[in-house]
Parts: C-alpha cells; structure tokens; sequence
C-alpha cells in the first residue's frame, strides 16, 4: 500500500525524516519497499487570473491573455490552450521559473507579441499526466465548460467564504494550495496486517515503536435535527455474512471536485478523483482502512436496504459497467427491489452518485472476510474495499469512519448530515483475552524483557493487559518422576486434585541411582505446569489455591501471566505466540543477539547420506568422462509424449502457465534433446551433456515420481586439433563411456543386452540389466532418426538413460582389496574363426568357463573377416594371461588350460583356433 | 678372395662406432657410412652378385641379412634417441596444446553442494522429499489458511489425476513439506535441510521460473531460540557471501513460522553502501525464516510447550544469481553450454 509521509506526520508527531521514518516502519515489519519524492519542484509558479483573453491575429489557436499575478501590473502571456478563457484562477508560471523536465520560462516574442511568462497544464508542472489544456483552478462562472475527459478541478465549494468569493489568493505560490511536497511510502503490508492498510493503522504502529503518541483526525460533526432513522431502515437476513450494517444520510449536497489537497493527496497515493462524495469514500478508506460506500438515496427502494445472499443466477451490473451472474455465495445490498451494490466488493451502476444526486447514504458496514474472498474470486473482481474486508476490517471503526465521512462530505460537499447512525450490528464483535507468560517471551527469544515493558508495549498497541500476581518458588524433582506426576493430575478430576496429600518428593534415593536430575531448571517441566495452571484456572479454581496445589506436589514456579485483550482491529492475536511476535517486533528484531545453536552435532543417518554422496558420484564420474550437467525444467509440453516413446502415461497439470508446460516430464530424452537443439542451432559441434533429475508418471490414479540419470552425445570423439584428426562417435565409443562409468560408480556385475529398444535405433540398443537380468537399470545406443527428427536434429545422436532409484540401490559397491601378483603371469594369444552371426560375448563367457580359475585376462584385440576368412565367418583375436597368486605357472599346465578352451569353444559353438 | 667373416668384422665396427656418437650429425653420418645409396652395405650387396658358389651365396646372404637388420634397427634407435632431442629444440611451443572434452557441474548444483557443505559442518542433516505433493503436507501441515491465496490456481500448480479428488495434489511449492514428512517420522532434536525443486506459478522472467530450487533448514529442540535462528543464519550467510557481511532481520508473515522474519544481507555488490541493485537500501532481500509456529508442531505430535524450533528457507538460483553476476534466471535453465562452460 501506498502511503503519504505528511499524513503519517499528521498523527504521530515524530522527528524522523522521510528515510529514517522508513527504516524504523521496516523494522516493525511495515517494509518499505521505495520512497517517491512527489510534489512541484518548480518554482516561481503563482496563483493568477486572467482578466482579458483574446485570439492572437492570424492564429488560430493561440490567445493573448493579460493575467493578474497580485503585482499589481498584469501580465502579457501567449496562451496555447483551448480551454483558456477571462476569469479563470490558474497556475503561472513567471519568467526565470523552471518547469518539469528542466524547461525554462523567458521572456519572448510571439507572433510579434511579447510572452512574459506562462499559463501551465497539469503536466508542464509535473502534477500528473495530463495535458490536454491549462491547469484551472476555478473556473470562471461565465465559462464552466471544462475540457472534454478531465474533471473540473475546482469548483466554487472549495471556497470555505461561501459563493462568489475566491479560495484562491493572487499572486500566493501555487504549492500554498497544490502539489506540496511530500513523500509517498510504497509499504508491504503483509496479509495478516489488514488493520496496516490505512495512514491510521501504520501511524500505530510507529507510535507502538517510539511511544509517541497517536492522535486521532479532530472533527465535530454538525448534524441536522431530523433523524436518519426515519428515512432508511436496515434488515440483515444474513447476519453471518454481515455482522454490522451502518449507514448515515447526508441531503442536499452538491456534487462537485472535492478540494484540490484532497485530490492531492488522492492522485499521490494512486486513486483518481472523481467528485466530492467518492473522493471523500475513498479518502477516509486510506485514512481509516475502513471500507465506505455512497449511494444516492433516491436510487433505494422503498426507503430499506436489505443485506441478504443473492439468487443463484440473479443478474447485477457493478458499477464499472460489467454484468454478473450471481450465486447463493454472494452478498447483495439491497433494495425491496433490487440488488443496489455487492457487498463489499463493489457498487452498483443503478445506485452510484451522478453529478446531480443530492442526497447521499454512506454505507460503512462489517463484513465476514472468507465470503468477500470467495466472491472477489469467483466473480474476478479485486477492489481496495475486497482487499481490506476479505483480510478483515475493524467491526468497531463503522462508527468512527461513518462519522467522519459525513463530515467530510458536508464541509465540502455542503448538505445537511441527518441525526444519528442507523446501526445495524447483530453479531456482536467479542474479545478473546489471550494469556501471555513473561517467561515464554524470554525463552523463545533469548532476551530479558521486563514484564512490565511487555504489558506496555501491548498496551500501545491497543491491546487491554492485566498482569497477574507473580507467584515464584522453585521445585527440584526427577524429571520423570516429574512427568508421571503432572501426567497423573491431568487425568485426574478436580476433587481428585483438591483432596490431594501433600506428598512426598522421594528424590533422596534416586539421586545415589543417577539419572536424569532436574533442580531449578523452570523451562523443562515449564509446558507441563503451564498446562496444568491452565486446567485448574479453566475449572474456576482461584490463584491462591493453584499455588495450593503446585505447592502440594512439591513443586513451584514463577509465573507472570497477562491476561491481553486484543483491540477490535487485531483478529490475528488469538494465541500465545502471536503476542510474543509482537513483543519481538517492538522490542525489535535486531536487539536479540545472535547465537550459535546450542546442542550437540546430530549424528548422521547414513542411509539418508548415502544416497546424496552417490548422486554426487554419478555426476562427478561423467564429469571425468567429459559431460557436462545440465538442469532442465521439468514442466514440459504435451507433444513430448508423443515425441519421445516413453511407455507410462504422463502426468497433466490442472492449471498449466502454457501449452508448453502442461506436462511433467516421463523422462529426460526430450529435455536433453531440447538442449542439443538448442546448442547445435548455437554452432556447437560436439556436445556431451547429462542431466540427474526426478521423472513423473501416471501410477494407478495417483502419480509415480523416481530419479532419473540421462545423457547425450552427438560429433566426435575428441576436439578437433591442428596436431591430429578426429573422427564421429560411434557405437563403441558409447559402450566404452557407459562401462568406464558403471566402472567408476562401482556397479557391480552389470549385463548388457542387446535388444530393439523403444527410442532407439533397431539393432543400436543395449539394455543394462543387473542380478542376472532381472533388474533393468538403463539403456544406451543410438537414439532413433524419427525420434530426433521430431525435435529437429538430422544427425546421429547417442544417448543413454539410466534409472536412478535402481542405480542408487545397485551402485557404489564397496571396493575389496586384492593382493598385488607376486607370480609372473604367462601369455598366450588366441584367434578362432566363428559364424559371423556368433556373439562375441557368447564366446568370451565360453573360453572364460574353460579357461579356470587361473585366467586372469581375456582381452579381443583383433575382430576380422574377409580375405582368408570363409564367408559366414568372422576370426576373433584374443590375449589371454594366466596368472597364480601362489607359484609361478608352467608351460605345460598353461598349454593345458589353453586347449580346454580351444576344445571347449569348438564343442560348444564350433570354434575352429586359426594357427 | 672374399673374406667370410666380413659382415662380422662390420658388425664390430658399428658397434664401436655406435659408443661414438655424440649427436644427430654423428647418427646421420653412420646412416650414410653404412646404410646410403653408396654405403658399405650397398657395396656388399654389389659384391654378392660377384658370387657364383651357391654355398657362399648362401652363406654370405645371410649374413648380409644379419647385419642389415642390425645396422637398420641400431640407427634407427639411435635416430630415435637423437631426434628427440632435436624436437625439444626446434618444436615451437607456443602452438596450442591439445583440447580434451572436458565436463562440468551446473552452477546450481555447485551452489547447492557448497549450501550444503556449509550445513552440514554446522550438524544438518539433508532430507528429500516428493515434489508432487498433496494438499495436507504442501498447505495444511504448515498451518496455510484455507483463505490464504498460496492455494489459489493463480499461484499454485495443481496436478490434474483422474483418480483423486480434484485440487488434492500440487507440485510443492516449497521444500516444506518434507518439515513435515521428518517431523512425522522423528521425534526432535530435529536438525536438517531439505534442498530440492520447488514450482510457483510464475511466468518467467528474468527473476521469476516457474520452477526453481530451494534449501531450506529446520531445528527443532527443548530451548531453540530466534537468538539461534539468528546466530545460524548469520553464520552461514558470511560462509557463502564472506565474513563482511551482514543480516537484518526483519518482521514478516509466513503461515508455518511465528515470529516469522524476512532475512536481508548486505548487499553483496556495494558491500551495504548503497547501490542501484539494492536500491540504495544497502540490503537485499534473501528468504524468510521464523520461530516453527506451534500450530505446526502440534500438528506432528510435538508439544510446543516442551519444544520449540525454527526454519528457515531460501533460493538457490538467487545465492548463485548474486554469487555469480547472473542477471537472468532462465540462464540457468536454458543449458546453453556457452553459459554452463563458464562455471
């Protein structure tokens, strides 16, 4: 909310300059987001009158105006505006002063006339946008013709001297009557503050701080012998809704502009002026923070307003001309007739003030916050009066805020203020008196603030405290002897309790055990006697016969209780703690001193850890191998489904920003291939990325959330250089990154299993599967060419994704140590011709199930096919190392290993050893 | 008459010569002795045509064979020792080194595992929790009014699932929901953080993503004060903005927390003296925090008269906005690998 420093002066009186005022309203909690320096900078503009206008010869817009500026010689000034005319009281501006924007007023020759000084708009002052014409501060009553689309500013009411006679003094600097300066405070209010929304409110809060005193607006109204209560009666059908409905009548006022500082201070704070009664409502709304509305009383029924919910379906135009249906949730003003206003929200078009309504009914009512919110929702209108009644407004203001709107409305709007308030206030407002413990302040902040000081600074707050007697002992008992004790006379009854013994504290003997012993510590068992104080002040008990019965368990404790009632404007003190908060606010923030925690380190839970260093693992081994991580958004458009096969069904936003964030994302292909576009459309060639993140899918009726770890790679193997050539990825290249990573992430045993996976290309796709294919962990290959056209990439790109819950149940193995070889190993190399259709895995299982427990190695070192090689046939060229950790081997039992595995890969897939 | 123990008489030579040489030039001389167009061993090869005697032809080829190997394979060597050393001379070094791939972690993750290296010395356990959420740990757990606009379609996402009642799941809107889920869980002393992704129903913008990362931190124990909150938040504000910074805690409204205050820190670029990114403040605004209201711990079983505790939150991109000179946050989200190289 918008506030005004001059405003804020006017009810607090203090010293602080606009920012120091800031600062201390920042450090209650009314923070103060920017300040705006408003009102003229120019000076040298006086209040002046033009005695003569006429056309400048041969021109057909400009004038030459004589204007009396109080000096007694009038002077000549070359008018441009159309809506100059003789007697109107404007703003000159004299030769020398300086305008908004730097512009400088001289002397100078028009037309062959001489121009000596000048006659301003709103905007050449620096007032407000407005342009179209001069400013007129009254206009001549010859000439009432005010330029089409901006109010007449000034009307002869504001002249507190009656008709006829001028406001205004000629030649008086113009800031005397308009654009005085002042600053405009731009203040989150914070939307449990409703009771801040007002100069009022916040001019509470600094006298709260400073304890300055707070001065209410002086105002005596004059009210007509004739009673309102004759002229209107109030029938509220839904008290729940309204819990206070008061209305005043004002007759025979004459709408006009409302007083330029009026309006000054309107236009400074964002509201536009309209005319003397709305301005006045919305005046005493920023003044007060209490809501008003003005009808005009001829435009009511019947002589009765009805405040009732409305029709389902029932038709109301607001008075900015919409048209709404309505619902039985709504509350409608209303005449016999018809609904008048919404309330609360805002008027209606049929009953609003007309530039000739004379006789006006202030509306200053209580309504219920959650059905003004529901209605602001549902009907999509958000007004300052639904801003302040759905956070909730001050049931005891209506009053106080009607009186002075009718006063402000008769000093400018004339009329006569009909006798007395029609107050309709079924549903009484109640206080809730909360209790408040000194200690409970001192320990949840750490400070030692006086309880007296406590009671005071509630005090300004307009909170009623009486401060109980303070009774103080001490108790000294095992503290879970403690606990049974207190649990006991909780469950207990009330005879139960008053018929207790005094008993005995048995602490003697457990002591010499030696456990857990708790002397004059208040604060522990501090919650268990508060409840209990509380159960016995509950049943009726009286204070002394408490301090009976704490005394008879042996057990005492100081206590200073006040007893707050909070003031009508505060709904959101109805607990302990809030009231704590408002002592920490006064006593302020900054006075309690950091502290380092207190309390020893908590031992960490390594099955929470575990997963985290993992994760850190998976990323950092793709680092090492040269990815880099990305981090996408995870609301992704529909067509992604579409696009990339995942098999689950995706989850759908019920409110998505955009078509293009409707989705949650099944899996992180589509991100991943988003942000390959996104760079090679940048130049990049080679790109190596990989992204950790969560995946959401449909599961049941409700939604499956796991972890995913996925990565892409498109160009070449390496960098390409001046000192060597590089070539394009290819499939190996893959397999050799995703065996080095499982590597480094201490998976152990995965299988790889070729397969036609969705997504991938036919025949370029491994599953990674682990506990003897049973767990599927991830997959790799060649993403599939449509897939890829369909985000727009044409070359070929590789990519893996792995499941990351399951990673992080299978990864991170714990490394054994195994001896360092004491024994030289023995070598041998091997080729044997296959059918070409052979797995080489097949045949790597087989020569290792023959090789024995001595094959240390097995490694291909040469895949051929071709000359001298039959067709159908492919030659496969492995070194193989035996190695014991015992002896060194010999010759011949290594040849005998080495025909089990030449025999044994003929058995079993026709082998043949090409010598 | 040919001697027949000629190519081992050369073979003594060479290898005498070898333990001669002292340079390229040296190699290169023996190359042209005994292995050029008009060296020794072509010299014997022309002699051998002279032979008739096919056991001499026999015997002296092989030993042609012999020593040509030798010859070749002993200056090569030496060739190759020699060249070496004329590399290091003659190379220009200033020619660019050779480029790798080399791979990286996104800046918000480095911010993140430096937040959380700072926790966790201060005895912070981390927690994770769902990001789809329901509408009891996201808002009602944390004591959010049912009036309150947090829970409206205007700022909340809310998950469109044909099997539950309508409006009964969100995308979280912040990590406190896992508060909740440990507190639950735990009985206090509670000390963890929970980092993670949050969503708000923001159009971006340079400061605003609709989905973003947050940590947030919670200590719940007999005797926690807002003088810890303070001390703590303090503490880890000067680990990652350094040891002249500041905090300002200021008062505010959050549903879950009472106190609650807004946290500021000196500004990190005018270093509090006032500049146009603070707005000549001196502060920036860095995340709420406040003393667990006692709703909330009520609401997991924990008497708020035996415990108290405090929370606090805050954004990961802002920390690395400010940390690294980011001016949008839509960087971060973007992986446009020129942005992500830098870091």
């Amino acid at each position: 909310m918008k506030a005004s420093y001059n405003w804020l002066k006017e009810f607090v009186d203090f010293d602080h300059l606009p920012e120091k005022l800031a600062e201390l309203m920042t450090n209650i909690g009314l923070n103060v987001e920017g300040i705006d320096e408003v009102g003229l900078t120019c000076r040298d503009v006086v209040v002046g009158k033009v005695l003569t206008c006429k056309p400048v010869p041969k021109t057909d817009h400009l004038s030459y105006c004589e204007v009396d500026v109080g000096t007694g010689e009038p002077l000549g000034i070359v008018c441009g505006a159309p809506n100059v005319a003789e007697g109107q009281i404007v703003p000159v501006a004299l030769v020398g002063a300086e305008l908004a924007g730097g512009f400088k007023i001289e002397k100078r020759k028009l037309r062959g006339v001489v121009s000596t000084g000048m006659i301003c708009s709103e905007k050449e002052l620096g007032i407000s946008e407005e342009a179209a014409g001069i400013m007129v501060l009254e206009y001549s009553p010859l000439d009432f013709t005010p330029i089409e689309g901006t109010p007449p500013l000034v009307h002869p009411y504001n002249s507190r001297g009656g008709e006829g006679e001028s406001f205004f003094k000629i030649g008086a600097p113009l800031t005397d009557y308009v654009g005085k300066q002042d600053w405009i405070f731009d203040v989150e209010v914070t939307i449990n503050r409703p009771d801040c929304l007002s100069h009022l409110g916040m001019a509470r809060e600094i006298s709260a701080a400073t304890g300055l005193e707070l001065k209410m607006p002086s105002f005596e109204l004059q009210e007509d012998s004739e009673p309102a209560e004759v002229k209107i009666t109030i029938e509220i059908e839904a008290p729940d809704k309204c819990p206070r409905y008061s209305v005043r009548i004002v007759e025979g006022v004459k709408v006009a502009p409302s007083p330029l500082w009026m309006q000054d201070r309107l236009r400074n704070l964002g509201v536009r002026p309209i005319s003397n009664i709305v301005d006045v409502t919305n005046y005493v709304l920023l003044e007060l923070g209490h809501p008003l509305h003005a009808f005009d009383y001829h435009f009511i029924a019947e002589q009765k307003i009805i405040v009732r919910t409305a029709e389902d379906g029932e038709k109301f135009i607001t008075l900015d001309d919409d048209e709404h249906k309505l619902q039985k949730s709504d509350l409608l003003i209303a005449d016999s007739e018809k609904g008048i206003a919404l309330a609360g929200v805002m008027g209606g078009l049929n009953s609003e003030i007309m530039d000739d309504t004379e006789d006006v009914l202030l509306e200053c009512a209580y309504f219920e916050p959650v059905g003004i919110r529901i209605t602001s929702r549902d009907r999509g209108i958000s007004s300052e009066s639904s801003y302040r009644f759905e956070r909730g407004v001050d049931p005891e203001m209506t009053l106080y805020a009607v009186d002075r709107a009718a006063y402000l409305v008769h000093e400018y709007a004339g009329g006569r203020v009909l006798k007395g308030v029609v107050d309709n206030y079924p549903k009484q407002w109640q206080s809730k008196p909360v209790k408040l413990r000194t200690e409970r302040v001192n320990k949840l902040l750490a400070t030692n603030i006086h309880s007296r000081d406590i009671a005071v600074f509630l005090e300004r707050l307009g909170c009623k405290v009486k401060t109980c007697e303070t009774f103080k002992t001490e108790h000294s008992l095992w503290r879970e002897d403690f606990e049974k004790l207190i649990k006991g006379l909780l469950e207990m009854d009330m005879d139960g309790i008053t018929s207790l013994p005094m008993l005995q504290v048995r602490w003697n003997e457990k002591v010499k055990s030696g456990v857990d012993f708790i002397k004059g510590d208040p604060f522990d068992s501090f919650g268990d006697i508060w409840k209990l104080f509380n159960k016995l002040q509950e049943s009726g008990m009286p204070e002394s016969d408490i301090s009976k019965v704490l005394e008879k368990i042996g057990c005492n404790v100081s206590f200073q209780i006040h007893e707050v009632t909070p003031p009508s404007w505060r709904h959101d003190l109805d607990r302990e703690i809030d009231l704590v908060e408002e002592i920490a606010r006064l006593h302020g923030y900054d006075r309690v001193i950091p502290a380092a925690s207190s309390g020893v380190p908590l031992l960490f839970d390594e099955a929470k850890e575990r997963p985290r260093r993992l994760v850190s693992r998976f990323k950092q081994a793709l680092v090492e191998l040269g990815f880099r991580e990305i981090i996408s958004p995870s609301l992704v458009p529909q067509t992604d489904a579409e696009r990339y096969p995942y098999q689950e069904k995706p989850v759908k936003l019920l409110n998505p920003l955009s078509e293009d964030l409707s989705h949650l994302r099944i899996g992180l292909g589509p991100s991943l291939l988003r942000a390959a576009v996104r760079n090679l459309s940048a130049g990049q060639q080679n790109i190596r990325i990989f992204e950790w993140g969560k995946s959401f899918r449909m599961d049941g009726g409700t939604v499956g959330e796991g972890w995913r770890l996925a990565g892409l790679l498109t160009g070449n193997i390496r960098p390409e250089s001046w000192i060597d050539n590089t070539r394009e990825l290819g499939f190996f290249d893959l397999k050799g990154l995703i065996e080095l990573f499982l590597n480094k992430i201490s998976l152990d045993k995965p299988l790889f299993n070729p397969y036609d996976i969705a997504g991938l290309s036919d025949g370029c796709g491994i599953f990674v599967d682990m506990e003897d294919r049973e767990l599927r962990t991830g997959q790799f290959g060649l993403l599939d060419p449509a897939v890829c056209e369909t985000f727009g990439v044409d070359i070929p790109v590789w990519f893996f994704e792995f499941d990351g819950d399951i990673l992080l149940k299978v990864a991170g193995a714990v490394p054994q140590y195994r001896p360092l070889p004491r024994y030289p190993s023995a070598r041998r190399d091997l080729a044997f011709q296959v059918d070409a259709e052979l797995h080489a895995e097949r045949l790597e299982e087989i020569l290792r199930k023959h090789g024995g427990k001595q094959l240390e190695t097995l490694e291909l070192f040469d895949l051929f096919s071709g000359k001298g090689i039959p067709a159908g046939k492919k030659s496969l060229a492995y070194h193989l190392t035996f190695r014991s950790t015992e002896r060194t081997l010999s010759d011949t039992e290594v040849d005998r290993w080495v025909k089990q595995m030449i025999d044994g890969a003929a058995a079993e897939v026709g082998a043949v050893l090409r010598s | 008459m040919i001697d027949m123990r000629y190519f081992e008489h050369l073979t003594d030579l060479l290898k005498k010569a070898i333990k001669e040489v002292n340079c390229a030039e040296d190699v290169e001389q023996l190359r042209i002795k005994y292995l050029g167009r008009k060296g020794l061993l072509s010299k014997a090869s022309s002699t051998f045509r002279l032979l008739e005697d096919p056991d001499h032809r026999r015997y002296f080829g092989r030993g042609f064979a012999e020593f040509k190997k030798f010859a070749t394979s002993a200056i090569e060597e030496l060739q190759e020792k020699y060249q070496k050393e004329q590399h290091i001379v003659k190379v220009d070094l200033t020619l660019p080194g050779r480029k790798v791939f080399s791979g990286g972690l996104h800046p918000l993750t480095l911010i993140m595992d430096e937040i959380i290296d700072i926790f966790r010395g201060m005895g912070f356990v981390v927690e994770t929790g769902p990001e789809a959420e329901t509408i009891y740990y996201n808002f009602d757990a944390l004591n959010t009014p049912h009036w309150h606009p947090a829970r409206d379609l205007t700022d909340t996402f809310y998950l469109d699932l044909p099997g539950e009642e309508p409006m009964s799941y969100v995308l979280r809107t912040e990590t406190s929901p896992v508060q909740i889920r440990t507190m639950e869980r735990q009985k206090p002393p509670i000390r963890i953080i929970v980092p993670g992704r949050t969503y708000r129903k923001d159009k971006p913008d340079a400061s605003h993503s609709p989905c973003f990362m947050q940590v947030e931190g919670l200590y719940v124990d007999k005797g926690v004060t807002f003088a810890d909150l303070k001390g703590t938040v303090l503490a880890f504000y000067r680990a990652i903005f350094g040891a002249d910074i500041d905090t300002r805690f200021r008062p505010h409204f959050f549903p879950f927390t009472e106190p609650s205050a807004e946290v500021d820190v000196t500004c990190v670029f005018c270093r509090g003296e006032g500049c146009r990114v603070c707005k000549k403040t001196g502060w920036m605004e860095m995340g709420g925090s406040g003393m667990v209201d006692p709703n909330v711990l009520e609401g997991v079983g924990i008497d708020p008269e035996i415990y108290s505790g405090w929370a606090f939150g805050l954004g990961i991109e802002r920390i690395a906005m400010l940390k690294y000179g980011v001016d949008d946050i839509r960087l971060f989200y973007e992986n446009d690998l020129r942005f992500l190289e830098q870091f």
